[in-house]
């Protein structure tokens, strides 16, 4: 990556101003020159630390004494009821929103995106102090995870939602149906060294595609198939012993339909760096 | 506001509040707006100018502070840094609502998560005199290019008609005002 400032970064300084500062719009250009240039990205973070502390140039104004008491009755009738069950994904824009080339890109959704791509730049310079083999192993799952976005920002990317229990997540793959990306949130925490397991089923026949781990019950995991994903009816994830299983043994805890791929539309993309972005602890 | 909880509210740390939220949601919910209640009021009323609107916001900002404590990380920033980044998208979004714009999008749960600061931490009295002055010695065509974005929720294009001028002109006039708040802040912010 060049470190040099281009006439380009002098253009793309204002927008990163603006989205710091909280601006609605933005260019669907942006992420690219981001992620590949480090010198914006150091503007950006600047930028952000700015707009943080903008906030305490204001005016002290007491609020009025019974608003704590309205504020402590809310959580007290809160306490009283159930939580409520995570949002689910909007629903897709209309094809005609969807294509505008100056897309409505919400802030902090487009922070959300940004902040996967310097979390994982972040991460990548703290890398550089680690030894030994386990250096390579962590940078492959960098690879592995920037391999993940830039698919996922794929305009042929084909783009399904899977769901079981407290459990969301999506999975994505390319053009060829070979390279395929899963992430979710919610699962059922791993115990004793066992294993999320990924199953590709084709009627009553299911094919592993691949384990991985988790953290707090989120996770991802890249996977190069042997036949394309449009060979398979539905996916499954499975929790199996330490080093998986040769058939899924467990019930599913993620389950998803490959009838039917989206293209995924921003607010759906964002989503998933959200996911991808919370998933990414597990690489620290 | 009561002794007891005035001196509580000045003794435990940021974390502790956090640890009491968990585990006694209703002391942790007052301890925490004893301390940064009329900050937050104070920035909502600022963008939204209404009382009611403000008051509204800051009850919805603590209450979604307490429902997803257990999303905030502290390695990426400040709790008050988090509860301003709430206050003030929360609040932009009721001011467009206002002028009927589209908008942003509903502040999720899940996107209250994501407030990330990338701060690393700093001496909230020391910053609050220096961004008054930093702001106070920008050029005025500057200073108020970004308080139109930051406080008004203008759009730079909104900007540009507001001042009748193009829109190149507020781009530059946006960058040079930030890169100067980015080296008067420099050492107090971490901004590099």
């Amino acid at each position: 990556m060049s470190d040099d400032i281009t006439d380009s970064c002098t253009d793309i300084q204002p927008q990163l101003a603006a989205y710091a500062l909280g601006e609605a719009d933005a260019d669907a250009n942006l992420l690219d020159h981001l992620a590949a240039c480090p010198s914006c990205q150091r503007d950006l973070r600047a930028y952000l630390q700015v707009a943080r502390v903008l906030a305490y140039d204001v005016s002290d104004v007491a609020p009025p004494p019974e608003l704590r008491e309205r504020i402590l009755a809310a959580v007290d009738q809160q306490e009283q009821q159930p939580a409520a069950p995570p949002p689910r994904l909007q629903p897709a824009l209309p094809p005609a929103q969807a294509r505008r080339r100056r897309i409505a890109v919400p802030w902090p959704a487009m922070a959300f995106a940004i902040a996967a791509i310097l979390a994982l730049l972040g991460w990548n310079i703290s890398l550089r102090a680690q030894l030994g083999e386990q250096n390579s192993q962590i940078a492959a799952s960098r690879e592995g995870w920037q391999t993940m976005i830039a698919l996922l920002n794929d305009s042929a990317v084909r783009w399904y939602s899977v769901a079981g229990g407290s459990a969301q997540g999506h999975i994505w793959t390319n053009a060829s149906g070979r390279t395929l990306c899963l992430v979710a949130q919610g699962m059922p925490a791993l115990t004793g060294g066992q294993v999320y397991q990924v199953w590709l089923l084709h009627g009553n026949n299911g094919t592993s595609a691949g384990v991985f781990e988790g953290r707090n019950g989120n996770g991802w995991v890249l996977m190069q198939l042997d036949e394309p994903l449009a060979n398979y009816d539905s996916i499954n994830v499975s929790i199996e012993p330490p080093g998986g299983s040769p058939s899924q043994t467990g019930p599913p805890i993620l389950h998803g339909a490959l009838s039917e791929a989206q293209t995924p539309n921003t607010t759906e993309r964002q989503h998933t760096l959200q996911l991808l972005t919370l998933a990414a602890d597990q690489l620290r | 506001m009561d002794e007891v909880t005035v001196a509580l509210s000045e003794q435990v740390s940021d974390a502790a509040l956090i640890s009491m939220l968990r585990e006694q949601p209703a002391a942790g919910v007052a301890a925490l707006y004893d301390r940064y209640g009329r900050l937050i009021f104070s920035v909502a009323l600022r963008i939204v100018q209404d009382h009611g609107a403000a008051e509204e916001i800051t009850q919805d900002v603590f209450l979604r502070c307490w429902r997803n404590i257990e999303r905030y990380q502290a390695n990426q920033g400040s709790l008050p840094s988090w509860l301003l980044a709430i206050t003030h998208h929360r609040s932009i979004d009721e001011l467009r609502s206002r002028r009927g714009k589209e908008l942003r999008r509903e502040i999720s749960d899940d996107t209250i998560q994501q407030l990330t600061t990338f701060d690393p931490g700093f001496d909230e009295a020391l910053v609050r005199g220096e961004v008054h002055e930093a702001l106070h010695i920008l050029p005025p065509a500057q200073r108020d290019v970004i308080e139109l974005i930051f406080w008004g929720g203008l759009t730079r294009r909104e900007v540009a008609d507001q001042l009748r001028l193009p829109i190149g002109t507020v781009h530059t006039r946006l960058r040079l005002g930030m890169e100067k708040l980015r080296a008067a802040l420099g050492r107090s912010t971490g901004a590099e």
